[in-house]
């Protein structure tokens, strides 16, 4: 079967392994931690403690800011979920709901194409 | 003579790997434009050390002359101390609060020295986890373990989540108490090569200082868990010297092969009990956190200095003296506040400068404003 083509729409740097998929939820601030379902991916700027009922529910992180000691990229390698930092602009490209797919280990941001 | 002048290259030798791993700490943990230290959250560190560093430095200095001539022994620092993450962080310190205290040169590398010295009845010969271990525990201490805990297997799904969960935040919540110093909270030590396979060993403490009121109504003030990795995963667990986390971005999460804890040293059998424990972590870190929005800077750094000289309590408990900032602290925060905030800005300005040069360029600034020797 042929795979599907993915669209390469941001990189950043790698923080913790894996691959997953998921509905993007961009949270600014942590009033909005409500608005995360479980198995959503976390998109902020950085990660901070105020974060933590969202970063607990979420499937991936990716975060504007930080490098690959930073405590978001720490932060998901407690949880064992993929994370990308650095990407300079996640909150401004990504949209809310926007299906994507993460790849920690390249660190990239797929978007399926038809 | 001779055995002067090999001390004093050892300390050399010592200060300029400090300074080499403060700046790749500083700059690992941000993206090449990002200013460094200008975004840690909730408020950047040398801001905060640039009202109670002064005044702290002094004090630091204090008790280790005090601990120097009372002779006090080996073993009585290490069961006050308990872990090193807390020397380790005051070496940090010695880049910036130690070099600008205006002590002389003699007494700023005879701190180092016995900092130094400190974290060795600690980390014995490996001070800097140069091969990615912190191994703090002999086999004394593993052994008794061994006798008292309660396996849980890491390789089911559920209970794997929930570890993770509890582990993350726990984390987060060092990070709320002590932001970027959260390991004045935490210390993780292995992988130590055990029969059952590579285990990690992550203690949490001081989780309820009375510098955060918020944090007294947490149900428990200190645990361990303990990691059962399959053999082999000891090369992937990267451990520094700072202890502020796993530094690999491999994944570890399907190799636990069991995990265990112990909260306020007693064995937790039941998988109830932790999702019991995280559920009170959560409400505080959720109080907690709205404690911390609420407060303006000048609170801010006020708390920051609080909790920078709690840090100093187990040392000076060894020699029974009062840890507490001095009056001059609270002075600086609140009289000279417009005064040093000038300071403050200066730098902010001359950082954010920083964003975006090459990276040899940007370790070259910061060796120069961390080296305490300068």
């Amino acid at each position: 079967m042929k795979k599907p083509k993915q669209k390469i729409i941001l990189k950043g740097i790698p923080a913790s392994v894996g691959i997953v998929k998921g509905k993007i939820r961009i949270i600014l601030d942590p009033s909005q931690c409500s608005k995360m379902k479980e198995g959503d991916i976390l998109v902020t700027e950085m990660t901070n403690p105020l974060f933590t009922p969202a970063i607990v529910k979420a499937s991936g992180i990716v975060v504007d800011l930080g490098g690959v000691l930073s405590h978001s990229a720490v932060v998901a390698r407690e949880l064992g979920i993929p994370a990308v930092v650095g990407t300079g602009k996640a909150t401004k490209v990504l949209k809310d709901n926007m299906l994507i797919t993460i790849d920690g280990r390249k660190g990239i941001i797929y978007a399926k194409t038809k | 003579m001779v055995e002067k002048e090999l001390s004093m290259q050892k300390l050399n030798e010592q200060i300029d790997k400090l300074v080499n791993i403060i700046v790749k700490s500083i700059l690992g943990a941000k993206s090449k434009e990002e200013p460094s230290v200008l975004t840690l959250w909730p408020l950047p560190t040398t801001q905060g050390v640039l009202y109670w560093g002064e005044e702290w430095a002094k004090k630091l200095n204090q008790v280790l002359h005090l601990i120097e001539e009372q002779g006090i022994s080996d073993k009585d620092i290490k069961e006050y101390l308990k872990f090193p993450s807390k020397i380790v962080h005051f070496l940090w310190r010695c880049g910036d609060a130690v070099k600008n205290s205006g002590l002389t040169k003699e007494e700023k590398l005879f701190m180092i020295k016995k900092l130094f010295e400190i974290l060795s009845i600690f980390r014995k010969e490996n001070l800097f986890c140069e091969n990615g271990k912190n191994m703090i525990w002999d086999k004394k201490e593993l052994e008794i373990y061994e006798k008292n805990l309660y396996w849980f297997s890491g390789e089911n799904k559920k209970l794997n989540q929930l570890i993770s969960n509890f582990k993350a935040s726990l984390y987060l919540y060092t990070e709320l108490l002590y932001w970027a110093q959260h390991p004045l909270g935490h210390c993780f030590h292995g992988p130590y090569p055990e029969k059952q396979g590579d285990l990690l060993i992550k203690e949490y403490f001081d989780l309820k200082p009375k510098v955060w009121p918020f944090s007294q109504v947490l149900n428990f003030s200190g645990g361990e868990i303990f990691e059962i990795y399959k053999k082999g995963t000891a090369p992937r667990i990267k451990l520094e010297f700072f202890e502020r986390g796993i530094q690999t971005t491999k994944s570890l999460k399907q190799d636990l092969k069991k995990f265990a804890l112990r909260v306020d040293k007693k064995t937790i059998k039941k998988a109830k009990e932790i999702s019991q424990f995280l559920e009170n972590l959560m409400e505080v870190i959720k109080k907690g956190g709205k404690v911390i929005q609420s407060l303006n800077t000048q609170q801010m750094i006020e708390k920051h200095a609080d909790y920078w000289f709690y840090a100093l309590k187990p040392l000076y408990d060894l020699v029974q003296e009062d840890w507490h900032p001095p009056k001059q602290v609270r002075d600086n925060i609140y009289k000279r506040y417009e005064e040093l905030d000038v300071i403050w800005k200066e730098m902010a300005k001359e950082r954010s400068k920083m964003a975006g040069l090459p990276y040899k360029e940007q370790v070259k600034i910061l060796k120069e404003e961390f080296d305490p020797r300068k």
